[in-house]
């Protein structure tokens, strides 16, 4: 087992950046999920850390060696590609013993360990079938246990669970969970999905762009995102954004003006404390999941407006509401199914302590 | 089933028979076959067994005498022997050198497709105007090989290239090669395709060299593709005449059953003779290819079960 760290790595093709300055590190056994957009260089960075491409500046640090410039077999780690990559003319076990035999294990040994990542995998019974004669997910097991069966230091997925079918994709995704509670082997799980982040990491990083807007906890990114992209990426329905009014901002406390009148105190974030009141003006909103505000019955109405769309899940039901004053849909996620209707009038309440304050993108002030 | 159809929509009549409209479809090609192909190897079947002349002239039926002295003739064993060789050393070089090409334009660098362009210009050009070239590039005493070789000290007299025996054929072939090993690289590098993406990265992730991935990865997948290929020049080859007929016209060295035949046909005016030869040529570009198919069908079969 091993620890990564990647050190200020920059990497462009030709002239375009496609990742700037990254620095992150992974603990020993580890489950971190890099998320990110589609191009925004999270294969790029994958790439990078088992060595099949070249950081042009930084350096990859693998078990405290530095490894930029070992040769990918040299470093223990272990990749599955979002292709899965198989060969297609050999059988799963083939598949799976081909690169240990190339380190020279014992036949015996080879075949006692295909079979345990088999066992584990449970696709003992497919090992004679060939790729072509497996479904998907099956695909994705023995890409999966061809990477194991090698007990690497190191675990890379590149959005090993973008090819499968939704319901497919939850079952995978519990399965890795399980596979990584027995291994506990350091992870680095590629995603652009941010379901997949949310249910996987020990710790999320957030990229954009070649870089990474944010690295914590999947709750902390979730009640505390630093940025407006983190906040909208993370989470789903997409958290709410409204443009607000600076009302106050003393003794680092910031108190904003909703379109509607109503106002929200918050404290204000340490290192945001003495920026100057003009900067802090510039580009002022609150975000606000759906599921943190409340239809108001009567009670405390921080916004009004008449219901446009609503959408039944089931599980929840998503009102999309029109506010005067409000440039997009104010969008409410109430628990269950509601007897809302679209063209009624609604009173919402929005909760300061599940609110965050962005100037100008940045987050300010966090409620909770 | 029809009664399921949507208004307005009627079944095809003949949904049991998609063969007839199979068989249609194809009469046209057919017909331009039989008369492209069919008659004038009727024909020829027909002439090897007379003793008819080119010029004309009465003729009469002599069953299978012709083919009789041909299996006595030692020149038209020569002629076989040169064919094989032919065929056997030039589909062989140019399977390997079209490989390596391949697998070099299969490697990302810069101008790559500028290279796939050019690399492909000696199969562009006629092969009557490309062997004109080589005959005087390999000319004994003005061609640019000897002057080269002389001038690098690699021999020390002007080698007579297409008229020395012992050299004739090598000289023939290596023209065959220049000209033909791009055909093969770009079928070649059609069928690299069929290696997945990412496979040559997760093999570099387990440390399998290079060599040990194109035997054991790249090979087998190319094989089907290579083999189809392989047998399309073999028979293209066992038929060769303009590159060896311009290269060294009649030469024993070199003379292949295609050369052969003609020589009997134009030069000694025995029709029947000749015929009797490129009749030979014919069962044996057919028997070469009807085992072809017989030994993919079967593995299709085995693969099936
Ligand atoms: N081999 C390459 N050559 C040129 N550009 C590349 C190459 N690989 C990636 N890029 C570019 O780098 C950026 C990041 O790509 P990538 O890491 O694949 O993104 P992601 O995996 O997050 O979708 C993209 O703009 C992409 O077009
Ligand atoms: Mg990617």
């Amino acid at each position: 087992m091993s620890s990564v760290a990647l050190v200020e790595i920059a990497k462009s093709f030709g002239r375009q950046p496609a990742l700037v300055g990254i620095d992150l590190e992974i603990a020993d056994g580890e489950f971190m999920v890099v998320v990110g957009p589609s191009g925004c260089g999270k294969s790029t960075l994958l790439r990078i850390v088992a060595g099949l491409a070249q950081p042009d500046r930084g350096d990859v640090v693998i078990g405290g060696e530095r490894v930029t410039h070992w040769p990918p077999a040299r470093r223990g780690v272990a990749m599955v590609f979002q292709s899965y990559a198989l060969y297609p003319h050999m059988t799963a076990f083939d598949n799976m013993s081909f690169g240990l035999e190339q380190a020279r294990a014992s036949r015996a040994e080879i075949d006692r360990k295909v079979r345990w990542a088999a066992d584990i995998l449970r696709i003992s019974h497919l090992l004679e079938r060939k790729p072509r004669e497996l479904s998907g997910g099956e695909r994705q097991r023995v890409a999966i246990g061809r990477a194991i069966t090698r007990e690497p230091g190191v675990f890379l997925l590149d959005e090993p669970l973008s090819n499968l079918d939704a319901g497919l994709r939850g079952h995978m995704r519990a399965e890795l969970i399980e596979l990584h509670r027995r291994l506990k082997v350091t992870t680095i799980h590629v995603t652009h999905d941010q379901v997949e982040a949310m249910t996987l990491a020990d710790r999320i990083a957030v990229m954009r762009e070649g870089r990474i807007e944010q690295v914590g906890p999947p709750l902390s990114l979730y009640r505390r995102p630093v940025n407006r992209f983190v906040g909208s990426f993370i989470g789903a329905p997409q958290m709410n954004f409204i443009a607000v009014e600076l009302r106050g901002y003393a003794d680092g406390v910031l108190v904003v003006g909703l379109p509607g009148g109503a106002e929200l105190r918050m404290p204000i974030e340490p290192e945001h404390r003495f920026a100057p009141a003009a900067s802090v003006e510039a580009g002022l909103e609150i975000g606000v999941r759906p599921e943190h505000l409340i239809a108001s019955n009567g009670g405390k109405a921080d916004l009004a407006g008449r219901i446009r769309l609503v959408e039944h899940l089931g599980s929840a039901t998503l009102l999309h509401v029109r506010c005067p004053g409000i440039e997009a849909d104010v969008r409410i996620q109430l628990p269950g199914i509601v007897s809302w209707q679209a063209g009624q009038e609604i009173a919402i309440e929005v909760p300061a302590a599940q609110c965050t304050i962005f100037a100008a993108g940045v987050a300010i002030a966090h409620g909770g | 089933m029809r009664a399921a159809l949507p208004n307005g929509l009627r079944a095809p009549v003949r949904t049991s028979r998609p063969a007839t409209a199979a068989w249609l479809f194809l009469a046209p090609a057919l017909l331009a076959l039989a008369i492209a192909g069919g008659w004038p190897l009727v024909r020829t079947v027909w002439f090897s067994l007379t003793d008819a002349q080119l010029a004309g002239g009465p003729f009469s039926f002599v069953r299978l005498e012709n083919y009789r002295w041909l299996l006595t003739d030692p020149d038209w064993w020569r002629a076989l022997r040169n064919t094989l060789v032919f065929a056997t050393v030039s589909v062989a070089l140019e399977t390997a050198l079209g490989i390596l090409l391949a697998l070099v334009l299969d490697a990302g660098f810069r101008g790559r497709s500028l290279v796939r362009a050019a690399v492909i210009l000696p199969w562009a050009i006629p092969t009557v105007v490309s062997a004109k070239i080589w005959a005087w590039m390999l000319h004994d005493q003005f061609g640019i090989v000897n002057r080269l070789l002389l001038a690098v000290g690699a021999i020390e007299r002007p080698l007579a290239w297409t008229a020395d025996p012992a050299l004739a054929m090598a000289a023939v072939i290596a023209v065959d090669v220049w000209k033909t090993t791009p055909f093969m690289a770009l079928l070649t590098l059609a069928a690299l395709q069929l290696v997945p993406t990412h496979c040559h990265e997760a093999a570099r992730l387990d440390g399998i060299h290079p060599v040990r991935f194109f035997f054991k990865v790249t090979l087998p997948l190319i094989a089907p593709a290579l083999a189809a290929a392989m047998l399309f020049r073999f028979l293209d080859a066992l038929r060769v005449f303009d590159l060896i007929y311009v290269l060294t016209s009649n030469s024993r060295s070199t003379a292949t059953i295609a050369v052969y035949a003609r020589q009997q046909m134009v030069e000694f005016q025995d029709l029947g003779y000749g015929s009797a030869a490129a009749s030979l040529l014919f069962v044996m570009v057919t028997g070469a290819t009807v085992l072809y198919l017989a030994a993919t069908r079967s593995r299709a079969q085995e693969s099936e079960t």
